[in-house]
């Protein structure tokens, strides 16, 4: 019902401050990866082959769903209708925190194979954005965490709303983040 | 509850971009291109439908389609320079 | 508090009955003093706010201080890599023994001006306290440990400095040391900035008295703090301690920060102070 026509007049939440200096932060790090490839791209490649993909087409495809059960969630905050909060937050945590098995299976895997942050400037960077992405995530998990025990009220209170909308405009940078660091750092071949 | 038009929508088109970009893995030159051409979209789409930039004032959708087309825009850019 | 002392002299001069024109005039006026004295030497006005400016401006004052003493005196733009041997980290310390002395110091000197600082913070917090003092107390807390980050470090570097003729591997060690308790206590900053952000965030004021993107801000260096947990595990690359994400971005952070709160915590006292109905004297 909100989602029919855009509002212009309604305030926009403080987050998207921190949100836009977190980009901005993520955007130095795309940079800097970049430019230690130029120098050695073929290295870059040889080890970016090494990801399994796969496990990274599994986690964009979790949490953009996850993103989409959050957005569901938010709009029956907006109407009032605690019963969808609850139930569209308990998918988002639940396809959420597949993420974070699916990760701590590839770090395992990668480590068992001997890659460390240590084996080489790709890995270091693939430790070191994805472990900062996985503190975001850990984050984001804890606020929906929080999130579904406030809705375990009846009624939904102004304070909730402005509350779920915040958490959500985070979760969603997550998934946000995620989609570029795949691109960067999965899909990513040398000439 | 979910409109043809809402998140739902949205979520399908995330999925579509997403194996589409995925098509192009390991690819280099104009293939990786199209991987950041797919990624940025999501991005945007991420940034007006799931946070509801679309609602939000200029100066807010600017930034943020900024933000996203900055990212996109230097990876690709970078990545030709290689 | 020149109105006592005036009244003091007149009250003096009119005691040895010295009375003219001119005199009466005066005696008018030591009379009008003399009312204000009694008023002021009675019932001294409350000023709550009293010293907080005085506080809010050693956060610039001790910015300036530490990169005088710690940045440019203790050569430390960035600081040296980790990668370096103990012969190199010696010789920093045998080539600028002097300046290191100097500017360690200095800094252990000025190190406590972070909790006078953070005093004031708390003060202007206290206004926009509703519930209870919790988080005013928890920013005072972050703050103090703070002061002890800035005040502790530079001791390691100072004993290098005091005895460069050492053995390099202990200059080194002295040196790592200095910097891992430096970088790596930033959990005690992180509680200062985060308490602050929040409690500002529930402002009930329609404009509150710290613009919400600036609690924002302090969030997002709170969280970008995070990053210093790489530094261990790299001696050299962007993530190690002279690195550009560990020193020019989440290092330089901390010293933005205190800029900028100090600009607009400066600001809500100023407005604080224009809000303050003009103190009441008590009963």
């Amino acid at each position: 019902m909100v989602e029919a026509a855009p509002d212009r007049s309604r305030p926009v939440p403080g987050i998207l401050t921190f949100i836009a200096a977190d980009i901005a932060n993520f955007i130095l790090f795309f940079g800097y990866f970049m430019v230690e490839r130029m120098a050695q791209p073929a290295l870059f490649a040889r080890s970016a082959a090494l990801l399994d993909i796969r496990l990274g087409l599994l986690n964009t495809l979790l949490l953009i769903t996850s993103g989409w059960q959050v957005t569901l969630a938010v709009e029956g905050a907006r109407t009032g209708h605690m019963p969808k909060v609850r139930r569209h937050l308990l998918c988002a945590i639940a396809v959420g925190l597949c993420f974070g098995v699916v990760k701590g299976i590839e770090y395992a895997t990668k480590i068992a194979q001997g890659l460390t942050p240590r084996t080489d400037a790709f890995f270091t960077f693939y430790y070191v954005f994805t472990g900062i992405h996985l503190l975001h995530y850990a984050i984001g998990i804890a606020l929906l965490v929080a999130t579904f025990v406030r809705a375990r009220a009846d009624r939904a209170d102004p304070g909730f709303i402005d509350w779920t909308i915040s958490c959500a405009l985070f979760w969603h940078m997550v998934d946000l983040l995620w989609i570029f660091l795949f691109a960067m750092l999965y899909l990513q071949g040398a000439r | 509850m979910t409109c043809p038009n809402g998140p739902t929508a949205i979520w399908v088109l995330l999925l579509l971009a997403t194996l589409a970009g995925f098509g192009g893995a390991g690819a280099a030159g104009w293939g990786f291109a199209a991987v950041m051409l797919a990624a940025t979209v999501k991005a945007h789409l991420v940034v007006r439908y799931y946070m509801e930039l679309r609602a939000a004032p200029m100066a807010w959708r600017l930034l943020f389609d900024g933000l996203v087309g900055l990212s996109g825009a230097l990876i690709t850019a970078l990545h030709f320079l290689d | 508090m020149v109105a006592p002392v005036g009244t003091a002299t007149d009250g003096q001069e009119r005691g040895l009955g010295m009375t003219s024109l001119a005199d009466d005039a005066r005696a008018d006026q030591s009379l009008t003093n003399v009312a204000i004295a009694g008023v002021l030497r009675v019932a001294p006005t409350s000023n709550p706010l009293r010293y907080v400016r005085f506080c809010l401006w050693m956060g610039p004052t001790l910015l300036i201080l530490l990169i005088l003493f710690f940045a440019l005196l203790g050569h430390n733009i960035p600081p040296y890599s980790a990668a370096l041997s103990a012969d190199d980290i010696a010789r920093h310390f045998r080539e600028h023994t002097t300046s290191a002395r100097i500017g360690m110091t200095g800094m252990m000197v000025s190190g406590v001006l972070y909790l006078v600082w953070g005093m004031g913070i708390t003060k202007v917090m206290e206004a926009a306290e509703r519930d209870n003092d919790l988080l005013s107390r928890l920013q005072l807390w972050g703050a103090g440990f703070t002061t002890l980050v800035l005040v502790f470090p530079p001791a390691f570097w100072l004993t290098a400095a005091f005895r460069p003729e050492a053995d390099p591997a202990i200059l080194m060690m002295l040196y790592d040391t200095g910097w891992i308790m430096f970088d790596m206590a930033f959990s005690l900053t992180m509680l200062q900035v985060t308490a602050f952000a929040l409690c500002f965030l529930n402002d009930w004021r329609a404009e509150p008295l710290i613009p919400r993107p600036v609690c924002w801000f302090a969030i997002w260096v709170a969280v970008a703090f995070m990053g210093f947990c790489f530094l261990p595990f790299f001696r050299d690359g962007p993530f190690s301690r002279s690195g550009f994400f560990n020193y020019w971005v989440e290092f330089s952070l901390f010293f933005w920060a205190m800029l900028i709160l100090s600009i607009f915590t400066l600001r809500a006292l100023t407005r604080l102070q224009r809000d303050t109905p003009a103190p009441a004297p008590h009963g």
